[in-house]
């Protein structure tokens, strides 16, 4: 339906930050459940060009509309998490044996499934430590992190709240207080 | 040693295997998509006859084969750079449509769409991440920064690299063709694939869709339930097939007679323009002298010099379309039918005759106007020879003129009456200039013929597929080759069920007459008319089931006279046909004495007791 006047549609950013240490944690846990989530742990080289790509991942077209970024930025919101993602990247090990890691510090990326909140795709600060020949192009690049949502949207179970909507999420609803934009 | 053996034996096998790869394969597709399968590519292929025949190309190796015609080397890298980047474009080509398909508007999607999509982006990128150099590429700052600016989705914008990636192979290697970055056109290599109907009568081009211009047929579905034909119509096919055969015999002397038409017209046409033509050229020669001989004349002159290109010009085209016009004589009809050259020549010369007599008259006509010239003896210096000049030219645009209306209302009248032979004779397999030619980098990944509408065709006709390879577009060129790269007959039967209805002539034994007192009769068998109405089926395998064999289930209708009493009963069973419903067995129950009976029958071709019958040919009962 045509209409005479313009209509804003709003674009929010896809990139959040957690907003407190103290919270850390129930912010992270929060957030993987209602995003499919690529966490981005610490800056690195190109870090701004390749957020700004990863939130266009998120908008483009074909995106899954959960898709989301959390970046956490500092080395002590990493440090609050850390037992965290370690415990979720520990069960995925025993879950399946094939995935095998070099432990958090040699992680830029972990791409979440909300529903199990699985791990289901890293990316390497330095792949070749893991000395898993099929890792060795797990560097950062756009290119890593469309695989990573792919791999984690591929593996989500199906749920009742199908068919999904392709919008924008609620903006008088933030879906979670992590949601800061920072872009 | 060991090394270079193993090399030696490593690219045997690899040639071996490239060879062995089908550049285009065929499956059948039932219009209702209910029937998908494979043609083979050895031995009989048989499809339905309403179906739809797919063309699937093999870029990848065609186009390999078509820098290899062009004479680049197997062995040189570029070729298997190329070749990975065209295996890919099958599945570039899926994603695209896919998103096109499932993304083109706002709405709810169920997450199965965007699974789908994550899992055609993950194959394609699972491939990408093992080419080094790609990979590297794609993920380098510049290729980010360049992400950053594009306006669509990451995989696009993979994709998009690995087309310009190929167009740019593309390029290199046709680079070769010439000089200075120049490609020699008649050394350009096209692919092209045609299709023909080829029956008894001949053979005509029918539309392969996304690989020629020809337009579509009538639409024409061979009925499942074929009732049998009436004598009037059966009469009429055998008409259509006597003319048919006539027209295919006629064709020879048809061409004599064309011939004789040409070389009348070209002795009337031509002489009388070459005669003002001659005298142009003469009267301008002796003018051109005359005026340059004076200084106040030289105006003039050079008014004729600067229409002498145009003359020229003129006089170039017009020997040229006389030689063409003359080689119909010998090249009838196929010059005829595959050139468009003379019609385009013509249509130039008509331009350029009112062109070049427009200018000659205007600056002639300026030149009077022009208040510098000074006058001689009270008139315009050089005038009366302009004037000669120009009654020659008017003269012979005249006549030219005539030539081309006298040549174009030939061919339009040749064209009338020639067009049936077109698709019989001429075009029987020739790729005609409304088949396609194909580069490297714009061939499509797949065509088909949907047989519902490539117009009247039977049981038993085929159709020819084929392919080639050209070099350059023009086969008087003396660069121009052709390599058949393809060429398959793919037969047209009716293979999916459907009924059909005939009489027959049976012998019915009631062979449980001692418990009936009603059947009277003494001998085994009774003659008795039966009319079936049967279940046919053809086969995907066989040309002998569909030719020979033939079987068929149905009713069977029959009106014996088991009492004798001199009015037939009505009888009714099942009865089974072979042999195209040449003999039949089958049993029956007589419900005028009550009683069963077993029957043979024999479809003999020709009317019984006004039941008409099917015939043995093929065509006539399969339509």
């Amino acid at each position: 339906m045509e209409t005479s006047f313009p209509l804003i549609k709003p674009e929010l950013t896809r990139v959040h930050q957690l907003t407190s240490l103290e919270n850390a944690v129930t912010e992270f846990e929060q957030f993987l459940k209602q995003h499919v989530s690529l966490v981005i742990l610490g800056k690195f080289e190109n870090s701004d060009l390749l957020i700004k790509n990863a939130h266009k991942l998120c908008t483009q077209q074909g995106a899954h509309p959960k898709q989301r970024i959390l970046w956490i930025q500092t080395p002590e919101q990493i440090a609050a998490l850390r037992s965290t993602i370690e415990a979720l990247i520990e069960a995925l090990i025993e879950e399946d044996e094939s995935e095998q890691t070099t432990g958090l510090d040699n992680l830029r990326a972990i791409a979440f499934e909300p529903t199990t909140k699985k791990a289901a795709y890293f990316i390497y600060v330095d792949p070749k430590i893991t000395g898993n020949p099929k890792d060795r192009r797990k560097r950062m690049s756009t290119f890593q992190m469309q695989k990573a949502f792919n791999a984690a949207i591929q593996i989500m179970p199906a749920t009742e709240e199908e068919p999904i909507e392709a919008t924008t999420p609620n903006v008088s609803q933030p879906t979670s207080p992590t949601d800061q934009p920072i872009i | 040693m060991r090394t270079l053996l193993s090399i030696f034996f490593w690219s045997i096998i690899g040639t071996a295997s490239l060879s062995a790869q089908s550049i285009i394969s065929l499956s059948e597709e039932s219009t209702s998509g209910k029937y998908q399968g494979d043609l083979p590519e050895t031995g009989p292929a048989i499809v339905d006859i309403n179906s739809i025949i797919r063309i699937q190309v093999d870029v990848a190796t065609l186009e390999e084969e078509m820098f290899r015609f062009q004479g680049i080397k197997s062995t040189d890298s570029r070729l298997n750079r190329l070749r990975k980047l065209n295996e890919w474009v099958s599945l570039q080509n899926k994603i695209i449509s896919y998103i096109n398909e499932n993304f083109e508007e706002d709405g709810n999607r169920p997450l199965e769409v965007y699974q789908t999509l994550a899992g055609l982006s993950q194959e394609l990128l699972d491939k990408v991440e093992l080419d080094d150099k790609i990979y590297d590429e794609l993920t380098s700052i510049e290729s980010e920064r360049a992400f950053d600016q594009f306006e669509g989705s990451y995989i696009l914008f993979v994709i998009q690299y690995l087309e310009k990636q190929a167009q740019d192979l593309r390029a290199a290697l046709l680079s070769d063709l010439g000089a200075n970055g120049q490609v020699d056109s008649s050394l350009m290599i096209y692919f092209r694939i045609g299709a023909f109907l080829k029956n008894k009568s001949g053979g005509r081009p029918v539309h392969v869709e996304n690989f020629d211009d020809y337009t579509p047929e009538e639409y024409l579905e061979v009925a499942r339930f074929a009732e049998p034909i009436t004598e009037d119509e059966k009469s009429a096919l055998l008409r259509n097939q006597r003319l048919n055969d006539s027209l295919q015999t006629n064709t020879t002397m048809l061409s004599q007679h064309m011939k004789g038409v040409f070389d009348a017209q070209f002795q009337t046409l031509f002489p009388r323009s070459d005669t003002t033509r001659l005298k142009l050229k003469t009267t301008f020669e002796k003018s051109l002298r005359k005026l340059n001989a004076e200084p106040a004349t030289k105006p003039a002159a050079n008014i004729l010099l600067n229409n002498e290109i145009n003359i020229n010009k003129i006089g170039r085209l017009y020997t040229f379309i006389k030689t063409t016009f003359e080689s119909f004589q010998t090249t009838f009809p196929d010059g005829l039918f595959n050139n468009n050259t003379l019609t385009n020549n013509l249509q130039e010369l008509q331009s350029l005759l009112d062109f070049a007599y427009g200018q000659y008259a205007e600056d002639v006509n300026l030149y009077q106007q022009n208040q510098n010239i000074q006058l001689v003896n009270g008139g315009i210096p050089g005038i009366f020879e302009l004037s000669q000049v120009d009654t020659a030219y008017n003269g012979y645009v005249g006549n030219v003129k005539g030539v081309i209306d006298g040549i174009n209302t030939l061919l339009s009248n040749i064209g009338q009456f020639i067009s049936p032979f077109k698709k019989s004779y001429i075009a029987n397999e020739e790729l005609t200039e409304a088949v396609r030619r194909f580069t490297v980098g714009e061939i499509p990944e797949s065509g088909y013929i949907e047989l519902k509408y490539i117009g009247e065709r039977r049981a038993g006709d085929e159709v020819l597929i084929k392919a080639v390879l050209e070099r350059g577009e023009n086969r008087n060129n003396s660069n121009y080759e052709k390599k058949e790269i393809f060429r398959r007959y793919v037969g047209l039967y009716r293979v999916a069920a459907h009924f059909k209805m005939s009489g027959s002539l049976v012998l019915a034994n009631p062979y449980n007459r001692d418990n009936n007192s009603e059947v009277m009769i003494e001998n085994n068998f009774q003659f008795a008319p039966t009319y079936g109405v049967m279940m046919k089926w053809g086969s995907r395998k066989s040309k002998f089931y569909n030719d020979v064999l033939s079987l068929g289930v149905g009713l069977a209708f029959s009106s014996p006279d088991f009492n004798l009493d001199g009015t037939p009963e009505f009888g009714s069973g099942m009865m089974i046909t072979a042999f195209r419903d040449i003999f039949s067995v089958g049993w029956g129950w007589n419900f005028g004495v009550d009683a069963p009976y077993s029957f043979i029958g024999f479809n003999i071709p020709f009317t019984i007791g006004g039941l008409p019958s099917a015939s043995t040919t093929s065509g006539f009962i399969d339509n």
